[in-house]
């Protein structure tokens, strides 16, 4: 866990959310407990506990009584959309301050990405 | 009370360490008493008292496992959680034990010197002849009863060590010297020296041998207990 | 919060100084409390005084609402597990186990026994021919295994390597987890356990500096560079913990104040990164070490390449 990269509890929930998006932990599959993820990342079972329950007022991951908690159906939908809405926030604005910094013009930006995607 | 006797238990845990180096060390002072007394024929130069002073190592040596009951058992107890209280209740139920079975042990050796004419060589070692009486109950308690002292005084100097460290223990060598050796100018000036050696013949040797010891462990009891509650381990 | 132990205005003079200063505290019951601060701040202290190895100079230590000097109903559920721990001439690692077995009646044996192995100490070896990490690895084994609701541990890792030491937090971690219990920390190696820790309490001279769930202290710092003027207004509309210049450009450890965060110091013009727990630790250490915000403005001349 990077001391440097903000709340640790939100650090379990992305990574969590990572799996999710990337397909390696499917919906209505169990989600590792607090317990589990305490001692992979090395961190005080709180902490993971506080991850998981982020997940779940989000609606993320749903807790069955008894059993643990869940991935929701719907759960990699509801993060993708989120994650497209934030990405012009998380990518957008910083290219467009640091080209405008640079002085970089939208056209020219156009074309970077155009040249880009002839890349790939 | 279940605290207390584990505390005991604690005392206990190399019985061949503590029952050991004590009789080891008496051993090896009476080896060497016998053998003086062989060798030099001692038994028809010293008379009738085949008198050594050689047991006394047994009573030091033991009062030294008790010193080392305080400096060394009780830091290690009470990293275990026991409070010093219990642990020296649990150490002085042990102290008696052993008083009484040392008295026990001394009563028979005691016995045996006496059936075997000290030893072959006239030796008495085991109960020196100011302690040495028929009764072989009233035998375990003489023996015994100065055990009790040495083990209260045992525990008592662990508890200075522990508080006041070395200076402690200087300073108690010398308030003891003063304070007998005071006692002695005191006896002297009063010119009193008969009176105390006629009340001492008058004492019989229950009152000497076996209450005095008794009481002065019951006072260094008392003192240790009151002391040993604020030692820092 | 359920307070399992509080300190309630407790002073601690020695002859020669006063260890601690008026402090209260509370120690959150079944969390993982670090105990942080320099050496000689006063850590080892307060430990003593909430295991009752020490009564304090004026104030009141409470642990289960009673006093825990000479008290067998506290002591028996407490286990306090010292850096530098000595056990008799005589025992051996077995002995000492044994002897904890007897007094704890929470002992897991089985706990004991893989823990044993995990550490590579062997049963019958006398204790004063262990190394001083292998020391130190039987009173960890023994704080682990005695399962006491209150454990604490005085900076127990004294001479064990980084993998034994990784060791000791991984099991402690998992023991935890199974069996919550109330433990207490203290350490000089803030970043190794930061992220085990539940609740901080940072004492440095006798006075607690900080009294504060570890969460919320990872987000309240922040550490800004960039030019100094600008530094020095962010600077000014939160708190300065410290700050070092070179040339015309500044560092700066910043408490947020007033629901600030990273984007007002982009904002401003400047660039940033959370300031770690230790990085706090530290920037406060310093501060109350020169009285007020600690600077190195004055002291760093402009090296000259």
């Amino acid at each position: 866990m990077n001391e440097d990269a903000g709340p640790i509890f939100r650090q379990v929930a992305d990574q969590i959310e990572n799996a999710i998006v990337d397909g390696s932990l499917a919906e209505e599959t169990q989600a590792p407990s607090s317990n589990e993820l305490a001692a992979f990342h090395r961190i005080n079972p709180a902490t993971a506990a506080k991850g998981l329950n982020q997940l779940v007022a989000e609606g993320v991951l749903y807790k069955r009584r008894g059993v643990g908690m869940f991935v929701a159906t719907g759960a990699r939908d509801q993060l993708l959309k989120r994650r497209r809405s934030d990405f012009a926030d998380q990518y957008v604005r910083p290219l467009m301050t640091e080209a405008q910094k640079l002085g970089i013009s939208v056209r020219e930006l156009s074309a970077m990405i155009d040249e880009w995607e002839g890349r790939r | 009370m279940n605290r207390v006797l584990a505390a005991s238990r604690l005392q206990l845990v190399h019985p061949a360490v503590i029952l050991g180096v004590p009789w080891a060390v008496v051993a090896s002072s009476f080896v060497i008493n016998w053998a003086v007394w062989s060798v030099a024929d001692l038994r028809h130069q010293a008379g009738e008292d085949g008198f050594t002073g050689g047991i006394l190592a047994l009573y030091v040596t033991v009062a030294l496992v008790f010193v080392q009951a305080v400096t060394q058992l009780l830091p290690f107890a009470m990293g275990v959680s026991l409070s010093r209280r219990s642990y020296w209740m649990g150490t002085a139920l042990v102290g008696i034990l052993s008083s009484v079975g040392y008295g026990l042990v001394l009563a028979v050796l005691s016995r045996i010197e006496s059936a075997t004419d000290g030893w072959g060589v006239g030796l008495k070692f085991w109960a020196p002849v100011p302690l040495r009486v028929h009764n072989f109950f009233l035998q375990i308690l003489v023996s015994g009863a100065p055990m009790l002292a040495f083990v209260f005084a045992g525990i008592g100097i662990g508890v200075v060590f522990k508080r006041w460290g070395p200076t402690g223990l200087w300073t108690l060598s010398i308030l003891g010297t003063l304070l007998l050796g005071g006692l002695a100018v005191l006896i002297t000036w009063l010119h009193a020296w008969r009176d105390v050696g006629r009340w001492l013949a008058d004492q019989s040797l229950g009152t000497l041998a076996i209450g005095v010891p008794v009481a002065i462990a019951a006072v260094l009891a008392a003192l240790s207990f009151q002391g040993i509650r604020r030692v820092v381990p | 919060m359920t307070a399992v132990a509080t300190v309630q205005d407790v002073t601690m003079r020695f002859r020669d100084n006063t260890a601690l200063d008026h402090i209260s505290a509370a120690i959150e019951q079944d969390a993982i409390t670090g105990l942080l601060g320099r050496n000689g701040a006063g850590k080892t202290t307060l430990m003593q005084l909430l295991t009752g190895h020490r009564v304090p100079t004026s104030g009141r230590i409470e642990v289960f609402g009673a006093r825990p000097h000479e008290n067998d109903a506290v002591l028996s559920r407490m286990c306090f597990v010292k850096e530098g721990q000595r056990y008799p001439d005589h025992f051996r690692v077995r002995d000492a186990l044994d002897s904890a077995a007897m007094l704890f009646p929470a002992w897991d044996a089985g706990l004991a026994q893989s823990l044993l192995s995990d550490f590579d100490l062997p049963p019958k070896r006398p204790i004063k021919k262990l190394s001083r990490g292998m020391n130190s690895a039987v009173g960890i084994v023994i704080g682990l295994a005695s399962r006491a609701p209150v454990t604490l541990f005085d900076e127990p890792y004294l001479g064990l390597d980084a993998v034994a030491r990784q060791l000791f937090y991984d099991r402690l971690l998992a023991d935890y987890a199974e069996n919550p219990r109330t433990v207490v920390l203290s350490t000089h190696l803030i970043e190794e356990i930061a992220s085990l820790l539940e609740h901080v309490l940072l004492i440095d001279r006798g006075r607690v500096l900080l009294d504060a769930d570890a969460e919320s202290l990872r987000g309240s710092a922040l550490t800004v560079t960039g030019p100094r003027d600008k530094v020095a207004a962010f600077a000014g509309r939160n708190e300065l913990l410290h700050s070092e210049s070179l040339g015309g450009h500044s560092r700066a450890v910043i408490r947020l104040r007033n629901g600030a965060h990273g984007d007002d110091a982009r904002a401003a013009g400047l660039s940033w990164e959370t300031t770690n727990l230790q990085q706090l630790v530290v920037a406060m250490s310093l501060q109350t070490a020169q009285g007020r915000p600690s600077t190195s403005t004055d002291d760093l001349e402009e090296v000259t390449r």
